[in-house]
């Protein structure tokens, strides 16, 4: 068998890729260079919602908090005049920074998770990325 | 197979995914092929061509930009490669007479052969039936096109050994050939 005949033969032999093998690799690719930094930040957001929620345990077990909002159960209704109530009470049992401190991390950690999610479903890899930059 | 331009790879090793993925579009398929004949399972090689771009990626910036960048990423798979069959030769249960002889798993790589020609499963079959110390030269040179001096250094062997072991690989291709007739 010469050199010339074994390059024929195996020339013809391509084995065909599968269709999601280079998504799979572009993935494993973006989460080895970034898969630290998510985690990291993840964690970090994740104990901040830590702190947060025990903070709001700790403002919402107030004794006349606690009455405020046995009260606002009580009188439960789908009227504006009662969300304007429990908004106006909610805002007297818990500071404003820690509603704006809330909401702020609420707010990131779901961006994150979904540009996390969307960047793995992509069935292009990285092609997200491609449309930010 | 197309070269990747210098200004490619150094934004990939800048930490371009955009630049990266065009390594990956160049190299994918000769890798995937290389992979799959070296191992003889497609399940396996998914996962090696996965573990050989996450390694070329961590390792990108310590590459040299005047370096063959194709025969270093074939090093990579290659060193990944047989890193992943000695593992699964020492896990196995069944003991084999000679280092590297490990044979495929041919169960899954036969199932897409059926489609093939009589002549390519001939030539495909007697290749994974190599002992896998002549199967990776074989492979290499014949149908990657690396010339000795490059498979040598891929497996950092002398290019006498490279030539022995080639001429032998013949022989045994051969012999297989003549027994599938």
């Amino acid at each position: 068998m010469n050199t010339t005949h074994m390059n024929e033969q195996l020339k013809m032999d391509d084995i065909p890729m599968p269709s999601h093998l280079h998504a799979r690799i572009m993935k494993r690719v973006f989460l080895a260079g970034y898969g630290k930094y998510l985690a990291f930040s993840s964690s970090i957001l994740a104990l901040n919602l830590g702190v947060l929620g025990l903070d709001l345990y700790r403002a919402f077990s107030k004794e006349g908090a606690e009455q405020a909002l046995q009260s606002l159960k009580d009188t439960f209704a789908m009227t504006p005049a009662y969300f304007a109530s429990a908004a106006q009470t909610i805002y007297g049992i818990l500071p404003l920074q820690s509603i704006i401190a809330t909401a702020f991390t609420v707010a990131l950690s779901t961006y994150i998770a979904v540009i996390f999610v969307k960047i793995y479903r992509n069935p292009a890899g990285i092609r997200l990325l491609r449309k930010a930059a | 197979m197309s070269i990747i331009p210098p200004e490619v790879i150094e934004r990939a090793k800048k930490g371009d995914l955009i630049a990266f993925e065009e390594i990956v579009s160049t190299f994918e398929k000769p890798l995937w092929n290389y992979l799959v004949r070296l191992v003889g399972s497609k399940d396996d090689a998914e996962d090696l061509i996965q573990d050989t771009f996450v390694k070329v990626y961590k390792h990108l910036k310590n590459i040299d930009s005047t370096r063959n960048i194709k025969s270093w990423i074939y090093t990579i798979a290659t060193n990944t490669a047989y890193d992943f069959l000695r593992k699964k030769k020492r896990e196995s249960t069944t003991a084999l007479d000679e280092e590297y002889e490990t044979k495929p798993d041919n169960a899954s790589y036969y199932s897409v052969s059926v489609e093939d020609s009589i002549e390519r499963k001939d030539v495909t079959a007697a290749i994974d039936q190599l002992d896998l110390l002549y199967r990776g030269p074989i492979i290499l040179y014949y149908k990657d096109g690396f010339s000795y001096e490059e498979i040598a250094e891929m497996l950092s062997i002398p290019i006498n050994t490279l030539k022995t072991r080639l001429s032998r690989a013949k022989k045994q291709l051969a012999n297989l050939l003549v027994n599938y007739e």
